[in-house]
């Protein structure tokens, strides 16, 4: 199967995804129109499209659009940062990871969700509450890879480098954190989707304004059309994000057989 | 008169039992050894008989739990510098470049890019790895990752190398090629070489002296051999010598009851 796909460009898979998604919003067209679909619990692709391009057309999206995508991107950056430092510490102190283990499980299993009501509380009903939401989920997806990304590195590598004359302070940045960051990227496409999760989870559960904002005051009126739009382009966004998380990969991952583009 | 290179009096190597209560693990036992300045000497042994642990105990990576060891009449208690490690397994950083792994030494020691790079261009080109230094690891051959290591572990220009069956996960011909490169090198400074391995052709075609080891646990020196074969030495002909016939049909006898010793142990 895989030798044979290697016959077609990949201009040829996308002529075909194309053709995929047309058939399935054509389907899904016509299943509304003709009623074999209802259309007010299913929306219908048309009207969909229509919400979606008069958003762009009033500007009324921009200002809801770019609330979620700061809260996405903070929680992402902010989530990654802490969950960084505090999985190299943990990594790199024995005593401490021993201590806090059971803690640390404890409050990864947790269903993070349910802290939303108690950070608006905390943080308002801006941006700050959908941030903290978004960095309590994005931070244990990077804090358990960093800590398996140290852990992963052989005794031998770090044995050869101290032999080659390395200190603590050398192994932690010319062994360990170049190790955990490939661990991280791995996570980091994860990381996106749970960004997201957190802002618009966030915006859903009380908030005036974003995207999730808008999807909330749509389904109050049933507005299924809109709620769709709203995923579309959620969706949309989180793709674009997801891509730009690639792109940082291959440039800091080029060292790695499955990264490098030769 | 000069202290030896390295000295090893009475030393053993225990590691703690894997459960508590058990008996703790004895890899060598009473170990006495002497290797002079400049000597190449390889130590052989059937598989599992503390080779390593051996090497490790002169690197400091872990001081012998009794008895001590001396690197040029110090005694070993901690990572020693003066000593280059080559290691059996592949220890290169992934993440970095042939020519950055070489220079990794360097960087560890302050030293500028710009300063470290005619030396580190210059170990490239004795390895043969002149085109090469900008891949990555995973770029490179098992041999040129060998010889990159090797390059890594020589430009610090280490008093005592200790190489640890370093050529064993090569096919031979590369093998061979590496061997001979090993001695183009090591006979233009006559360092202090410590070379371990289970292959007795590689240690009568290399070393001065070859050291039996008896099988584990508690291993030790059974008996010392010198090689008198003249060098320099290309290790595919001198198989065919008389002299080298001799020694390998003298130190496979002591080897052989080690080695099946070992074996009715193991079953």
């Amino acid at each position: 199967m895989a030798i044979q796909a290697q016959r077609h460009s990949p201009a040829f898979f996308w002529a075909v995804r194309l053709l995929l998604l047309t058939v399935l919003l054509a389907a899904w067209q016509w299943g509304a129109q003709s009623g074999l679909i209802a259309s007010y619990l299913f929306g219908e692709p048309l009207k969909v499209g229509r919400n979606f391009f008069a958003w762009f057309a009033s500007g009324k999206i921009y200002y809801h659009l770019m609330i979620t995508l700061f809260e996405t991107a903070a929680a992402l950056v902010l989530g990654s940062l802490f969950g960084f430092v505090a999985g190299l510490c943990l990594a790199l102190n024995n005593f401490l990871e021993r201590v806090l283990d059971p803690f640390l499980k404890a409050l990864n299993a947790m269903p993070r969700v349910v802290l939303a009501p108690i950070f608006a509380v905390w943080f308002g009903l801006g941006p700050g509450s959908k941030i903290a939401l978004g960095i309590t989920l994005v931070f244990f997806v990077v804090f358990f890879n960093v800590l398996q990304g140290v852990r992963e590195v052989s005794q031998t590598a770090i044995d050869s480098s101290r032999m080659l004359g390395a200190d603590r302070r050398h192994l932690i940045r010319h062994v360990y954190v170049p190790s955990a960051t490939s661990w991280v990227f791995s996570s980091l496409h994860s990381a996106v989707g749970m960004a997201f999760v957190g802002a618009v989870i966030g915006e859903y559960l009380g908030s005036a304004a974003g995207v999730g904002y808008l999807i909330l005051q749509a389904e109050s009126v049933f507005d299924i059309d809109t709620v769709i739009a709203g995923i579309a382009l959620l969706t949309i966004f989180a793709l674009l994000l997801d891509y730009g998380v690639t792109l940082a990969e291959r440039r800091l991952l080029r060292w790695h057989p499955n990264f490098s583009r030769q | 008169m000069t202290a030896p290179a390295v000295e090893f009096i009475a030393a053993s190597c225990a590691f703690p039992p894997r459960k508590p209560g058990d008996p703790e693990y004895v890899a060598v036992r009473d170990v006495s050894l002497t290797i002079a300045e400049g000597e190449f000497m390889a130590v052989v042994g059937p598989t599992g008989c503390g080779k390593s642990t051996l090497l490790n105990a002169v690197a400091g990576i872990r001081p012998p739990s009794s008895g001590e060891v001396r690197v040029r009449g110090q005694k070993v208690t901690d990572i020693q510098s003066a000593c280059g490690y080559l290691f059996q397994s592949d220890t290169l950083l992934p993440w970095l470049t042939a020519r950055e792994n070489v220079r990794l030494g360097l960087t560890y020691r302050g030293v500028s890019r710009k300063e470290a790079d005619p030396q580190v261009d210059d170990w490239l080109h004795r390895v043969g790895l002149d085109g090469a230094g900008d891949r990555y690891p995973y770029q490179l051959s098992g041999g040129m990752k060998k010889r990159v290591s090797l390059a890594q572990t020589l430009l610090l220009d280490p008093q005592i190398i200790l190489m640890d069956e370093p050529f064993s996960a090569l096919d031979v011909q590369t093998r061979h090629m590496m061997e001979n490169q090993l001695l183009d090198i090591w006979a233009a400074n006559r360092k202090t070489v410590l070379f371990v391995t289970h292959d007795l052709e590689e240690a009568i075609s290399l070393a001065d002296r070859v050291v039996v080891l008896s099988a584990g646990p508690g291993s030790h020196p059974v008996r010392t051999f010198d090689i008198n074969i003249p060098r320099p030495r290309d290790v595919t002909e001198i198989v065919h010598t008389p002299d080298y016939i001799g020694l390998h049909a003298q130190i496979w006898a002591t080897l052989k009851e080690q080695v099946l010793m070992n074996y009715q142990r193991a079953n």
